[in-house]
């Protein structure tokens, strides 16, 4: 399965590569990465079929990760790609306001990879 | 000196005011010139009408035929005549010689007479009343001009004992009523006698001007005037109840005797001593004899040769030489005719002495050393005189107890009585006393009289009506009255008498005219014609061809013709030639029937005055008539007597003045009462001298008139001396005066009034300024210092002296504080008076003294100060009541007009009214002093007060001071309170920024060392595995993964280092920073500060960052919250905008720097909404803000300001409204 995370931080690929070094080797996930709301969205324009996951950060300079979580649900209907929503705030209005925008799951930092690795699966 | 000028200033200033304020009445105004003089006469062009024909009745009469008798004047009954009014003596008088120097003389040296003293008691004068008499009221139809002063009785009393004319020409009169003064208008009662009064029989004025006076019994009083004083002595002791007289010698001592006393006494007034001499001196007597003497008293005269001559009834005269200290005696056995002397008298002019004895008179010819007895002839013998009086033409004016005045005029052998018949008051004469204006007044036991002497107007007919006057050619006069006519030959004191009964036609005589030596006469009964020459008589009336018998006129002209007119008759003309009489009337082209007169000009013109149609002027050669009538006073009024002049001019007399026509020059002259004439209505115009003398209802007037051609210029018209007193009784007469050669003027009315010495009237009547009423009250200025330090001065019983005090005087004047100098004059006016501001009503008096007239005076007046001119003449003797006269100086100025018509000389009073003392100049001056103190006491004060003042200020000002040093030391904490709290917001603001940034390094952080752990582990079981290539992988893992730890957890801590940074207190040290890293820094916290905030914030940020700018000095922290503070606004306001705005808008702000030069440009733009124009002025003013209430503190932008400019660099704005803002900071590096 081909997982899309989008976060503003560029250690966030080193950090995702290592943690999922195994599952990468032995090919059960395939990461891509986007720095950026609209560089996903790009992203998604060429490989929109192959992502089926996509680990947003919601704070980030110019896209949010909330308006690219409502265009994601607006522009990929059929099938809609799984959209986790990650943030350092954690608090019910960021909440509230992705899930009502359709988010599939909200996630706070710092991330439980552990059970991150469990959903992951679980979605598979 | 700097303060003295304005004080100056102020003084000269207040001077100003004060003259200006002051009535100085300086300036003279002048007696209005129409009032100085009677206008000239008016001269208007002569105009006639057109000549035309006169129309004669010839047809009714022949010639006529004249009644012709003889006549005798001489031959008719004759009267006695005598214009005079003296009789000649029956016989003249004896004359025998007289030796004077044969006479007896002793030794009488009076200086070695003991003087012994009046002892004065001195009184205080009470002020005298006034009392206005009037004018008097002539006698008429009596032989003199004798005025009966009945008037005066109820002032003066029934007996006046004495009458004396003082220095100033006013009459002291003294009597039982007391003592007065009448100065013409007024008697002012000096003295008002009491009941048991001894009447003054006595009264002369001492050297310095008082007024001595003695009662009968020998009382002697002083009065003076200006001291207000009267002394009283009782020493001189006479006969009481008989009358007492004083005379004054040369030396000023004053001679006091008593009819029937036996001393003289002498009064010395200077000492006020007397000195007695008595009859066994005076009269050469025994002692025996003196002392049995009664019949005795005395009158005292001084004669030319400064002796005293002294009569002594008992004791003949004595003279007394005080030059040489003898007396010599004089008596029956010397020559006089009794030694029964009763009064004496000197005619000056002829050195004469007369006596009085019983049998009438002696007179002593000293000049020629005779004795003439004028006694024992006609009347004299019986007349017992009590008083002699010559006046200075020589007339002897004796004074009778039985038989009123006789006038004994030597020098002419006549003597004439006046008599109570004549008009005195009664036949008891007491003193007779000559006044300055030729009046002799006679006091009377029953009254006082004044007789006009020098008038000499006789009545020689009685009070018979005179129709008619006129003198003929040789001189005899013509009386017309209505029962015949007189002739008077005055020569011969004679005058025969004509009448119907002796030949005349009618006993009504109208007038005369006299032609050739021939009297014409017309009467009631036709006119006759007297031929003196062949003595006949020539008689035409009615029956002899006249119209009427009753004529006016019948004038004989140059051809011979006879012209007759009457009341109503037209002209009847005669021509004795051709023996034709003529008639005309106003149907054959005269104006009036009535015609008045008829004189002939020189051009052979015969002039008719009609009475009603103006004047007639007949042409008698080419039969014509003209008229001139274009005058009101011609048309329409009597005209009543023609009088052609030598001159050529005709004179008209009507009743509205007269009327000069002078046809050569073509001039009609009037003279009006205008133009000086006493009365219009004209009765008689006579020539004598050159000049016309007319008679009028009221008075005579001598007309000059200027010479022909001489337009109206130098006509003199004045009233006939003498003749003021003269007053028409027989209304609408004509032709009634007449004019002698020998210069006589007779007034025919009833009865003729002679007038002598035909000369204009010249009134020399002084005005005076008789009195001053002050405050209504009349006022009686006497000199201050009136008593010396011997006077006693008695009031009631108390007296007083120096030495005890005189009483305050009881005038007003001294309770009000008038002030004046002295007294001046008879009426006692101050000199130099000074009236207090508040005693300012004022009215004057004033008189002329004229010692009695018919006539009003006039007078005017004027008061100068107030004034602005002279007053309208006025009859009143009063001025109006002056009310409140201001401050000032003032002169009171009168003139008054009597009979001449001429104003005299001003009389004049000056006096001032002073200011109240605070309008006087020293107050002034105090004022200016006080107000320059109180100015100068304000100064001080105030000064003392502004010192005061600025010390409590200075107080202030330190204890201010201090506060604001604390305000703004508080200020300034509160500032960097402030300053620190800003910072504390936008630090809040970044917290959440500040925490995210924190947090993902410290996720990286922990992420990091999880996988290493897990590394680790990976790595041990591969060890255990040996498989070594993977373990070297996995080392250099982990060894990446911690440099990636240590990267975020250095990450951190730059963040929280720099957090503290922005947090601590600046400390102001520049220190070189990275300008770009320190804009990213603040430009990531911004925004996720915001974003923490908000969680639907988000926004592009860029930045622009020149590499080339490196590191620049300035304080991190401060310029670090500029660009915050720049970028914070600018996410704000794009975010703001981004609420309302359309999807496509991109939220972005860019942070650019770039370097300039030697300056740093810091750049922060966003495409927000701009900022309003109309806040752009305000953005840098603190407390400023754009946010909602509680968002922002308004003190970014302008702390952002202060710390540009505190780095000498610019913050600039450009913005577009709805498009974007950028911010710029230079600062230079």
């Amino acid at each position: 399965m081909k997982i899309l995370v989008v976060d503003d931080e560029k250690d966030v690929k080193v950090l995702f590569e290592q943690r999922f070094r195994k599952e990468m080797k032995n090919g059960e996930m395939e990461f891509a990465f986007a720095f950026s709301g609209e560089e996903a969205l790009d992203y998604l324009k060429g490989y929109g079929h192959e992502a089926v996951l996509i680990l947003s950060d919601i704070n980030m300079p110019g896209m949010s990760g909330l308006e690219l979580l409502s265009k994601i649900k607006e522009k990929h209907r059929e099938p809609p790609p799984v959209v986790m929503m990650i943030t350092a705030y954690g608090d019910s209005d960021n909440y509230n306001s992705a899930m009502k925008l359709g988010a599939d799951d909200f996630l706070t930092k710092p991330l439980d990879f552990m059970s991150l690795k469990e959903k992951l699966k679980a979605i598979k | 000196m700097t303060s003295g000028k304005p004080s100056q200033i102020v003084i000269i200033s207040f001077f100003l005011f004060l003259l200006a304020s002051c009535n100085n009445g300086s300036d003279e105004i002048p007696f209005p010139q129409k009032e100085l003089g009677y206008a000239q006469p008016v001269t208007v062009p002569l105009k006639f009408t057109a000549e035309k024909k006169i129309k004669w009745d010839t047809a009714k009469r022949g010639g006529i035929k004249p009644i012709v008798k003889r006549l005798d004047i001489d031959a008719l009954p004759s009267v006695p005549y005598d214009s005079s009014g003296f009789k000649p003596f029956s016989k003249p008088p004896e004359e025998v010689k007289f030796d004077y120097n044969a006479l007896p003389e002793k030794d009488l040296d009076l200086n070695k007479f003991p003087s012994q003293s009046l002892n004065l008691r001195m009184s205080v004068l009470s002020p005298a009343t006034i009392t206005n008499v009037g004018r008097m009221i002539p006698h008429p139809g009596k032989p003199l001009s004798i005025y009966d002063m009945a008037q005066f009785r109820g002032i003066l009393g029934l007996l006046v004992g004495i009458v004396y004319m003082d220095k100033y020409g006013l009459l002291w009169i003294g009597g039982v009523g007391g003592l007065f003064r009448y100065d013409g208008e007024n008697i002012q009662t000096i003295i008002e006698g009491n009941s048991g009064f001894a009447p003054i029989s006595g009264i002369t004025e001492d050297d310095l001007g008082n007024i001595w006076f003695v009662q009968a019994g020998g009382n002697v009083g002083v009065v003076n005037m200006k001291n207000g004083t009267i002394g009283y002595s009782n020493k001189i002791v006479g006969v009481s109840n008989n009358i007492t007289k004083m005379a004054k010698d040369d030396k000023g001592n004053i001679w006091v005797y008593n009819a029937k006393d036996k001393a003289v006494d002498i009064i010395d007034p200077s000492t006020g001593t007397y000195k007695n001499i008595g009859i066994k001196l005076l009269a050469d007597l025994s002692d025996a004899q003196a002392a049995s003497s009664s019949q005795t008293g005395f009158q005292v005269i001084q004669a030319n040769d400064r002796k005293i001559w002294i009569s002594i009834f008992g004791g003949g005269v004595d003279i007394i030489d005080p030059l040489t200290g003898k007396i010599k005696f004089l008596k029956k056995t010397n020559g006089i005719t009794s030694d029964s002397v009763a009064a004496i008298t000197e005619d000056k002019r002829n050195d004469l002495i007369w006596l009085a004895v019983p049998s009438g008179l002696d007179a002593i010819d000293l000049k020629n050393g005779k004795l003439e007895y004028y006694n024992k002839w006609q009347w004299l013998d019986q007349a017992r005189i009590i008083d002699l009086f010559c006046d200075d033409r020589g007339q002897v004016w004796a004074g009778t107890v039985t038989y009123g005045i006789e006038v004994v005029d030597a020098k002419n052998e006549r003597t004439r009585r006046i008599r109570q018949q004549d008009g005195l008051a009664g036949n008891v004469i007491i003193t007779l006393c000559e006044d300055n204006h030729q009046h002799m007044w006679v006091a009377t036991n029953t009254g006082l009289n004044r007789i006009d002497q020098y008038a000499n107007t006789t009545h020689p007919i009685g009070t018979t009506q005179i129709i008619s006057l006129m003198e003929d050619e040789v001189g005899n006069l013509w009386i017309a009255t209505q029962k015949g006519l007189l002739i008077v030959n005055p020569q011969r004191n004679i005058a025969h008498l004509l009448d119907k009964a002796h030949g005349l036609s009618d006993d009504f005589v109208q007038s005369f005219w006299q032609k050739n030596g021939n009297i014409v006469i017309a009467t009631d009964g036709g006119y006759n014609i007297i031929d003196p020459v062949k003595k006949t008589l020539l008689q035409v009336g009615k029956n002899e061809g006249l119209v009427s018998d009753s004529v006016y006129t019948a004038f004989s002209d140059t051809y011979g013709n006879t012209w007759v007119t009457g009341p109503s008759n037209g002209i009847d003309l005669i021509d004795s030639a051709k023996n034709l009489i003529l008639h005309t009337d106003a149907n054959g082209g005269l104006s009036d029937d009535n015609i008045g007169d008829i004189k002939q000009d020189k051009e052979g013109r015969i002039w008719l005055a009609t009475n009603k149609g103006g004047i007639d002027i007949f042409d008698p050669v080419a039969g014509t008539v003209k008229y001139l009538n274009d005058q009101p006073g011609l048309k329409d009024t009597c005209n009543r007597i023609l009088m052609p002049d030598e001159n050529g001019r005709m004179w008209i007399g009507t009743d509205k003045g007269i009327y000069v026509a002078d046809t050569k020059q073509g001039t009609l002259v009037f003279i009006g009462a205008r133009q000086g004439l006493s009365n219009a209505v004209v009765t008689s115009m006579l020539p004598y001298q050159g000049s016309v003398i007319v008679g009028t209802d009221n008075k005579a007037n001598i007309i000059t008139a200027a010479s022909p051609g001489d337009t109206s210029k130098n006509w003199k018209v004045s009233v006939l001396n003498n003749s003021e007193d003269l007053l028409r009784i027989n209304t609408n007469a004509w032709e009634t005066d007449a004019v002698t050669k020998e210069g006589e003027f007779l007034w025919g009315d009833n009865g003729i009034t002679l007038i002598k010495n035909i000369k204009p009237l010249v009134d020399s009547s002084a005005t005076y300024i008789t009195g001053v009423n002050v405050m209504t009250r009349p006022q009686n200025f006497i000199n201050k210092e009136s008593l010396s330090a011997k006077d006693t001065l008695w009031m009631t019983d108390s007296a007083y002296t120096k030495k005890t005090g005189f009483p305050k005087n009881t005038g007003y004047a001294i309770d009000s504080k008038f002030r004046w100098d002295s007294v001046n004059g008879p009426y006692n006016l101050p000199v130099d008076l000074k009236l207090p501001h508040n005693e300012n009503y004022l009215q004057f008096h004033f008189a002329q003294a004229g010692l009695g007239r018919l006539d009003s005076v006039w007078y005017s007046y004027i008061l100068e100060g107030i004034d602005k001119d002279w007053s309208l003449p006025t009859t009143s003797t009063s001025t109006e009541n002056y009310l409140n006269l201001p401050p000032g100086s003032y002169t009171f100025k009168v003139k008054s007009k009597g009979t001449d018509g001429r104003w005299n000389k001003t009389a004049s009073f000056s006096f001032t009214i002073s200011p109240p003392w605070y309008k006087t100049w020293w107050s002034y001056i105090l004022y200016v002093l006080l107000g320059l103190g109180i100015l100068r006491l304000y100064i001080v004060y105030r000064s003392r007060k502004l010192q005061r003042e600025n010390r409590v200020l200075e107080e202030k000002i330190k204890r201010r001071t201090e506060q604001l040093q604390k305000t703004i030391e508080d200020l300034k904490a509160t500032q960097a309170q402030l300053i620190q709290s800003e910072k504390m917001a936008s630090l809040g603001e970044l917290t959440a920024g500040i925490a995210h940034e924190i947090q993902n390094p410290l996720n990286f952080v922990n992420n990091f060392a999880e996988v290493n752990k897990e590394l680790l582990t990976e790595m041990n079981e591969e060890i255990e595995k040996g498989n070594f290539g993977e373990v070297k992988e996995i080392a250099k893992n982990i060894n990446d993964n911690e440099e990636k730890i240590n990267y975020h957890g250095k990450r951190a801590d730059a963040i929280v280092k720099s957090m503290l940074q922005h947090s601590r207190r600046s400390n102001g040290q520049k220190e070189p920073t990275d300008i770009n890293a320190l804009c990213d820094e603040y430009l990531r916290l911004s925004y996720h500060g915001l974003r923490a905030k908000d969680k639907s914030f988000s926004a592009k940020f860029d930045t622009d960052f020149d590499e080339s700018v490196g590191k620049i000095n300035i304080v991190q922290q401060d310029i670090g919250r500029v660009i915050l503070n720049l970028i914070t606004n600018a996410f704000y306001a794009v975010n703001e905008k981004k609420k309302n705005a359309e999807e496509a808008y991109q939220p972005t702000v860019i942070v650019k720097t770039e370097k300039m030069n030697d300056q740093v440009k810091i750049t922060v733009s966003d495409n927000g909404n701009g900022i309003p124009q109309k806040v752009m002025d305000k953005i840098f003013q603190p407390f400023f803000t754009t946010k909602p209430a509680g968002e922002g503190t308004g003190l970014g932008l302008s702390l952002s300001y202060d710390i540009v400019k505190a780095h000498a660099g610019e913050i600039t704005v450009d913005t577009k409204e709805g498009q974007y803002t950028k911010f710029s900071i230079l600062l230079p590096m």
